[in-house]
């Protein structure tokens, strides 16, 4: 697999180079002059995407800086009474209108996938998105015409069922036999408080690999290792990927080119943006688990009804892919019920003892710290802020 | 007559190697994402065979013609080429003659740079094949030149040439070339070149040329100007170094017109896309970047700069002995090298590079 993060590090070279010997050559820096009145484009910013219902476009334009609003918003100039074509190769084509109550700039058209491969049948003005076939967009503004095309990766149905997924003995697969016309791979891995994302120009069907395959070297051939160390038994994670064309994997991945003649990552003539396509392949919730061989392993049930402390706790201390955190290994894991809330629990054990950081999930409650030991068949954890002192037993 | 063969064969080996993935999503990246498939090696073993054949015919005092043909083979792109080549001189008066001359040349192995790129640091040489097509010009020159005294003359060129298939690659700082991203251009370029050159006189000696030039490039129906197309171009230089002086002077004063660069159309809002619920985060949600203009369709300001030297002669024994000094750009004048915007202030500014500023050195020659 070869993976391309947006501007690694490692690519710096030619650039860096390019740099060193302009700076060698030039004399000094010139002071800076307001810059002459731009003969400003228009952006837009287009993906056709067979697994939503609706297609939604953004034309505006380019901007004279980028200097925030007073209230901190972005700089944005949307462009208004834009005429929005999106052309099928069957002689077919859509308009995109702007929708009641959207902002300016912001128009849409409904839509729907046919994957039979037949031409499809739809409603007045609903556009049919035929994955495999290749789409023409044009946008018309008062700053001229902007067009692109684009074809749509085809894949598998999207994959979105939740499932238990042991880390020490479970892989998990895609169906990569069935995809055609991708020029690579959008991975997106969620946690509950982070998001990493990575494009990949190949992938490997095998995306998330058992932890007894992943030692040494072959930690960097699964797709989903670049976010190795954030994954934990015991916390639920959503794991993405998506197909896409080429126009799309330009726009996210392109480096910035100092002398170049075109806009980062632009495909599109007559204006800048992206008109691109995806084909949604996987976006699957896993609750992710691991054997339980250790003592302090398994789930937890406190003695009374706790305060602050969770009533239920499920841990896991020994981490498929462990990592550094405050100097510390990360060792310990787990999810568990505080004051109804969802907890995820990350801490360390040393000899009997750990150390826990309890955080809410989707709740605006404050983190606990808590800490314990193991005696016997209990484990007792006592709240850092509160003093509360809670005694778990395993059922 | 004469005549004759010429074989030549490389061995070029090209090899990068590029780690690709990183944690860190600070940094600059190249350009293609899409080329960023592994390590490139690039193995060429071109060949030519060619055989020429030139004759100077003199039908009387008047006339000078000269003809030639070459004929090539270049083995990896499997290209057969005639060039043939004329030229003709014809003296109306002893002191006055005009000039004509035509052909049409062709290169197999060439320097893949981009040319907007105001340094380049490598070169990298690559030869045609079966992907690289043969490069061919064709040239047609017309002149004048004439004898004002027996120390000076003047000579007036014009020209006009047309390019095809020159190749570049689409990246200015991406050091990865693979054949199938390179582009190809073709081109014209006119002119008339003026040179008036004062030979050694009383000490004093220099020349005085100036160049009017307009080159083009075009691909797929789209036309720019090249980095290089400087519409006008001056450069006086003179020395004076009396014979019975120890001292030599020198001066150089070059004036110029622009060349071109590409310039900004504003900034633009990149937006983030959510496949999985098909909805845009907002502008501005994966950053912004600056939107460029028509390639090359900008021009730098006029340029000019005065360089002096002074060297005097010491003869000690049998050696001769000389310490120069220099002074390049003796007024500081800063000459635009590049620009970048700075779109983050409002109004937004256009910020530079000089080339040399004003440089002094000195030295010494000796001669034994």
């Amino acid at each position: 697999m070869v993976s391309v993060h947006p501007w690694p590090r490692s690519r710096r070279a030619g650039a860096v180079l390019a740099a060193l010997g302009i700076g060698l050559a030039a004399g000094c820096e010139i002071a800076g002059t307001t810059a002459p009145e731009f003969d400003r484009r228009a952006v837009v910013h287009a993906v056709l995407n067979p697994a939503v219902a609706q297609q939604t476009i953004i034309v505006e334009r380019t901007l004279r800086s980028v200097t925030p609003a007073v209230d901190g918003a972005r700089a944005y100039e949307p462009i208004a009474g834009a005429r929005v074509v999106i052309y099928g190769p069957r002689g077919d084509s859509a308009i995109a209108v702007r929708p009641a109550g959207a902002v300016a700039g912001t128009y849409r058209v409904e839509s729907i996938t046919v994957a039979d491969g037949s031409a499809g049948t739809a409603p007045p003005n609903v556009l049919r998105l035929r994955p495999g076939e290749r789409y023409r967009l044009r946008v018309e503004t008062t700053l001229g015409v902007t067009v692109g095309e684009t074809t749509i990766p085809v894949g598998p149905a999207l994959d979105g069922a939740r499932r238990t997924f042991n880390l020490d003995h479970d892989t998990l697969r895609l169906n990569l036999g069935a995809v055609r016309n991708a020029a690579g791979f959008f991975l997106r891995h969620e946690t509950s408080t982070a998001a990493h994302e990575r494009y990949a120009a190949t992938i490997d069907a095998a995306l998330l690999l058992p932890r007894v395959a992943t030692t040494g070297d072959s930690i960097a051939t699964w797709p989903f290792a670049f976010a190795h160390e954030s994954i934990y038994p015991g916390i639920t994670q959503r794991f993405t990927v998506v197909a896409v064309d080429s126009n799309y994997f330009r726009y996210y991945v392109a480096g910035f080119d100092p002398f170049g003649d075109d806009t980062r990552g632009n495909t599109l003539t007559g204006g800048v943006g992206l008109f691109g396509a995806v084909a949604p392949l996987m976006s699957k919730t896993l609750d992710l688990t691991a054997d339980a061989d250790t003592p302090i392993e398994g789930a937890w049930f406190a003695d009374f009804v706790p305060v602050t402390l969770p009533s239920t706790i499920s841990l896991y201390s020994s981490p498929s892919y462990p990592s550094e955190v405050g100097g510390r290994r990360l060792s310990l894991t787990g999810t568990g019920r505080a004051a109804g809330v969802t907890v995820e629990a990350f801490g360390y054990t040393e000899g009997v003892g750990a150390t826990l950081q309890l955080i809410p999930v989707g709740s605006s409650n404050q983190p606990i710290a808590a800490t314990g030991s193991m005696s016997g068949l209990n484990l007792v954890l006592t709240d850092l802020r509160s003093g509360e002192r809670v005694t778990y037993r395993k059922r | 007559m004469s005549a004759g063969y010429e074989a030549s064969t490389y061995r070029t080996s090209y090899r990068e190697q590029i780690a690709i993935a990183s944690g860190n999503n600070n940094d600059v990246g190249f350009p293609d994402p899409l080329a960023t498939d592994g390590d490139t090696t690039l193995r060429q073993r071109p060949a030519m065979a060619g055989v020429f054949a030139e004759d100077l015919w003199k039908p009387n005092e008047r006339w000078i013609v000269r003809g030639g043909v070459r004929g090539e083979y270049v083995s990896g792109a499997q290209w057969t080429g005639v060039s043939p080549r004329a030229s003709v001189k014809f003296f109306a008066t002893p002191r006055l003659a005009f000039t004509a001359s035509g052909g049409r040349y062709s290169q197999w192995m060439r320097a893949m740079r981009n040319e907007d790129l105001p340094l380049r640091v490598f070169d990298l040489w690559l030869g045609s094949d079966r992907t690289i097509p043969v490069s061919t010009s064709t040239q047609l020159g017309l002149g004048v030149e004439r004898w004002l005294s027996d120390s000076r003359f003047l000579r007036v060129e014009g020209y006009g040439k047309t390019y095809d298939h020159l190749a570049e690659p689409a990246s200015t700082v991406d050091p990865r070339i693979r054949p199938s991203l390179l582009r190809y251009f073709d081109g014209r370029s006119y002119g008339v070149d003026v040179y008036l050159r004062q030979l050694e006189h009383d000490g004093f000696s220099g020349w005085v040329a100036y160049s009017y030039g307009v080159t083009t490039r075009e691909r797929d129906g789209l036309s720019y100007w090249p980095a290089h197309d400087r519409r006008h171009n001056a450069n006086v230089v003179g020395t004076y170094a009396p014979a019975r002086s120890r001292w030599a002077l020198g001066s150089h004063l070059g004036v110029a017109t622009g060349t071109p660069y590409t310039g900004w159309a504003g900034v633009m809002n990149r937006w983030r896309y959510d496949p999985i619920r098909g909805s845009w985060s907002g502008p501005g949600s994966d950053g912004t970047e600056d939107v460029r203009g028509p390639r090359n369709g900008e021009r730098f300001p006029f340029y000019w700069r005065l360089d002096l030297s002074a060297e005097r002669r010491f003869e000690i024994g049998g050696t001769s002995i000389k310490p120069y000094l220099n002074l390049v750009n003796i007024f500081n004048r800063k000459n635009v090298f590049l620009y970048t915007l700075d779109s983050k202030v409002d109004p937004p500014l256009i910020k530079g590079a000089s080339q040399m500023p004003f440089l002094p050195s000195f030295g010494l020659r000796m001669e034994w």
